[in-house]
């Protein structure tokens, strides 16, 4: 059995969110910023070499570089088609780059190792016909090797309102409460890092306040989080900011540097 | 939940464990599928499919008696046959090849992918019974089909029936393996689409060349060498047996267990797309829907119009926001003044369907003219060999149909576009056949073409009859794509019974049958299309042939007529039924 945590200088707990190597640096909006300093220190939760993506002749990604360092909270902006989910997709494995590499916890994307140390929320929730929500809890957290799970998902599903339907199945739900069925099964599990993409789309306040409280909870506990979102209001909550525009970063820096209106519009204004 | 609910460390688990649960999660679902299993249905479905199946086979062991040819010698047809029946598995590898490029065989649940795979455990371990089921049901599919097919042959042929059923079941069960396996492993080496396509047509012309050279004798000693000799050698072992035909065996389960060990490296972004459309193709078959099949299956293949239509140089220029503006609202105007006299344009449709039919990818032109070639031979064959070859030629015609009426399906597929336009439904879908009939052309041409080539004694024949025959053929395509169109809703059936009273007093049987009705329609329809050719056949003089070809060209009009007219003509049906039933109440 191979543990990828012995391969770190640091445990979760004890790892600082000031050790990242990439403290977010105030910069003018919305000057392309690139961040392609040498990497130093401890391995980054996150880190692209020259990742791009294309599909056909059409690039949705174009080649970044990218170190986001670990026990950071990171939003993602971008208007539709920017490539946010292409770069999270990539970065979970379910997307091939078309060029450059990319590291999750020191260990290249996809990798049995990588993929301990993700978990993965999607914008589309995706459940088997035939287990209900208690049955799928189950199994995820077996398959990543948590054998005493049962409390941490009477909590989540508590926490989420979902304790009535743990019986049920998913698949028959309406797209809020499937919403907050995929939540609970992307934080069942023990990670380093977690993507999540659109999380707020379909929740109602008490899905929101619950999501919010569990990525607080997260990062308290040494998590590096990445939210790709169009909320802008929960931009304040996170310490680094990327805006991603046409496949290109416009943006990285400190949320409460960042005039979000006119990142958005500048973003708009680049692609004309 | 505490504060550090999620400090719990991350480990790669025991991949024993691992591999436990999965078993684990797997038999659950197994056991709850068969839980919800209608035993009964099955048995019935069973008993009914081996009921069709063992009368079909037997009719057809009757009919096709004679029907190849009589007294054929076999030690002619182990000379020739192995290179001619090798290309079955040279296409299969072709084939194969190229599904692999587009990220084939394999599709698993979206459910798999985003739980399973992504998750800390051996892929190699969860991919192997996804792969080996595939391999599995390819080689039992055309295993069965094979020995199908070797028992009709022994009918003609020296050898006992159970011989030729095990051999050509044999070699049935290597084609369908060589297809899975070639996929899976032209995917692993991630083969990119144009060296699969070189491949695949390299083997197949060499395979076609020693092939041709071995049937006209002009070959000898090595120049008889082809990679699928050796298997299409093993489906004649009805008559003659060769210890060195077992290479071939060897060869497929050397691919088998290769496609089994590369299984885990098959790529997550294929399996992502493949995983979201199979499920709906699964629907589609189930429910017969052949032309969502097709479109599918075009999906599956990653195969996209073109943004830019062929012959069009340039990015259209498009006038300023200002002058669009001002050209709409004059346009708005003029359309609100003139309303009264205004009627819709032809050359609104043309142009919107020569953009749609310039838009189709080089590889849906070659399929297209491809079948054209397939309809050609399968004409000329039927015409000279055997009347068995009219269902290559009415396979052909079908498919190049259905394959040329983009258009129409392209408007049928969106029904509320089609009624957001104040002009009777009718006359755009009757308009929009009108390009597919010029792309219809071509493809008449280039079977006429190929058909002489093959028989030149067919000659001039061919290029007169060609294109009424591709038009008449389309027909059945043209039928299936508007039986999908909407048509007035109505509670009951013409004879005034509610209608799911009438579905719900069918009995199966009778249920069946009208399932299986309605999808082989569509096909006899087509089939109408290739009478001038077994007229050629069998009453073999000019004048016959062209009353044949008038009653083709009077068929193809009332169809179309049909299409154009089939709401007014609906509503009358039900007008003329409703009064009946009024007058005698």
């Amino acid at each position: 059995m191979s543990n990828s945590r012995s391969n770190r200088p640091q445990s979760k707990r004890t790892r600082a969110r000031s050790a990242t190597t990439s403290q977010p640096a105030a910069s003018s909006q919305p000057e392309p910023t690139a961040r392609a300093e040498a990497p130093t220190g401890p391995p980054a939760a996150i880190e692209t070499v020259e990742l791009a993506k294309r599909y056909g002749d059409a690039p949705a990604l174009w080649p970044l570089d990218l170190r986001i360092g670990a026990g950071e909270r990171i939003s993602l902006i971008g208007h539709n088609g920017s490539g946010k989910t292409t770069l999270m997709r990539m970065l979970v494995g379910m997307l091939e780059p078309s060029e450059g590499t990319a590291t999750i916890a020191g260990h290249p994307i996809g990798s049995i190792e990588a993929r301990a140390a993700v978990s993965y929320l999607a914008d589309q929730p995706v459940f088997y016909d035939d287990l209900t929500v208690w049955e799928h809890l189950e199994y995820i957290a077996r398959l990543h090797g948590t054998a005493d799970w049962e409390q941490q998902a009477v909590d989540l599903v508590d926490m989420v309102g979902l304790m009535d339907r743990v019986d049920d199945l998913p698949v028959t739900f309406s797209r809020g409460l499937k919403q907050k069925a995929a939540l609970t099964m992307a934080f069942v599990r023990p990670f380093d890092v977690m993507l999540i993409d659109e999380p707020f789309v379909g929740l109602d306040r008490l899905g929101k306040e619950a999501l919010l409280e569990l990525l607080t909870l997260a990062h308290g506990d040494g998590a590096t989080l990445v939210v790709a979102t169009h909320e802008l209001s929960s931009v304040k909550e996170s310490s680094r900011l990327i805006a991603l525009s046409s496949g290109e970063v416009v943006y990285d820096g400190l949320p409460a540097d960042a005039d979000l209106a006119a990142l958005t519009e500048g973003a708009r204004q680049d692609r004309s | 939940m505490s504060s550090d609910a999620f400090a719990e460390p991350v480990v790669v688990p025991d991949q024993r464990t691992s591999k436990a649960t999965l078993n684990d999660l797997r038999k659950t679902r197994q056991r709850r599928r068969l839980g919800d299993t209608d035993w009964y249905d099955i048995a019935y479905r069973v008993y009914l499919f081996g009921l069709v199946g063992l009368t079909l086979v037997v009719w057809v062991s009757d009919a096709v008696d004679g029907a190849i040819g009589d007294g054929i010698d076999s030690a002619d047809l182990l000379a020739r046959g192995p290179s001619i029946v090798g290309l079955l598995v040279v296409a299969a590898f072709a084939l194969g090849v190229r599904s692999g490029a587009d990220g084939g065989p394999v599709a698993i649940e979206v459910a798999d992918i985003r739980h399973v795979l992504l998750s800390p455990i051996s892929r190699r371990s969860v991919m192997l019974r996804p792969v080996a089921q595939r391999l599995r049901a390819a080689a039992f599919a055309l295993g069965l089909g094979g020995a199908v097919l070797g028992q009709l042959i022994a009918t003609e042929v020296e050898g006992s029936r159970t011989a030729w059923a095990a051999a050509c079941g044999a070699f049935g069960a290597i084609v369908g393996v060589t297809f899975v396996a070639t996929a899976v492993i032209a995917h692993t080496l991630r083969v990119p689409r144009w060296l699969a396509t070189m491949l695949a047509a390299l083997a197949l012309v060499w395979q076609g060349a020693v092939a041709w050279g071995i049937w006209h004798d002009e070959t000898t000693g090595w120049q008889r060498v082809a990679p699928g000799n050796l298997a299409g050698r093993l489906a004649l072992w009805g008559v003659d047996q060769r210890p060195v035909d077992v290479i071939a065996i060897v060869i497929a389960m050397a691919m088998t267990a290769a496609a089994l060990l590369l299984g885990g490296q098959l790529r997550l972004e294929a399996l992502v797309r493949r995983g979201e459309l199979v499920s709906q193709l699964r629907f589609a078959a189930t429910v017969q829907d052949l032309r969502t099949v097709v479109q599918l299956r075009r999906q599956l293949r990653s195969e996209m119009l073109r943004t830019r239509p062929w012959g069009q140089r340039r990015r259209p220029t498009r006038p300023p926001p200002t002058v669009l503006a001002h050209g709409r609202a004059s346009a708005t105007a003029a359309s609100t003044a003139d309303s009264s006299d205004w009627s819709p344009s032809a050359s609104v449709i043309w142009r919107r369907d020569s953009r749609s039919l310039r838009r189709l990818p080089g590889a849906r032109f070659f399929r297209i003219a491809l079948l054209g070639a397939i309809g050609g031979v399968g004409a000329a064959l039927t015409i000279s060999a055997s009347p068995l070859f009219g269902l290559v030629l009415l396979g052909a015609l079908f498919f190049a149909g259905l394959e040329s009426l983009e258009p129409l399906s392209q408007e049928i597929d969106r029904p509320d576009l089609t009624d957001g336009i104040p002009i009777e439904r009718g006359w755009i879908y009757a308009h929009h056949l009108v390009a597919s009939a010029i792309l219809l052309v071509f493809v008449g041409v280039t079977g006429a073409a190929v058909a002489v080539l093959v028989d030149p004694d067919i000659g001039a024949m061919a290029f007169a009859v060609a294109i009424p025959m591709v038009w008449a053929g389309a027909m059945g395509p043209v039928v299936v794509t508007m039986l999908d169109a909407p048509t007035a809703p109505s509670p009951t059936t013409l004879l005034g019974t509610p209608r799911d009273a009438e579905t719900s007093l069918v009995p199966p049987e009778f249920a069946g049958f009208s399932t299986a009705l309605r999808t082989l329609l569509p096909v006899l329809i087509s089939a109408i299309g290739t009478v001038p050719v077994f007229v050629a056949r069998f009453a073999d003089d000019a004048a016959s042939v062209g009353r044949s070809l008038v009653a083709l060209v009077l068929f193809t009009t009332i169809v179309v007529l049909w299409v154009r007219r089939r709401d007014p003509w609906g509503l009358k049906l039900r007008n003329f039924f409703e009064e009946g039933r009024a007058a005698s109440a």
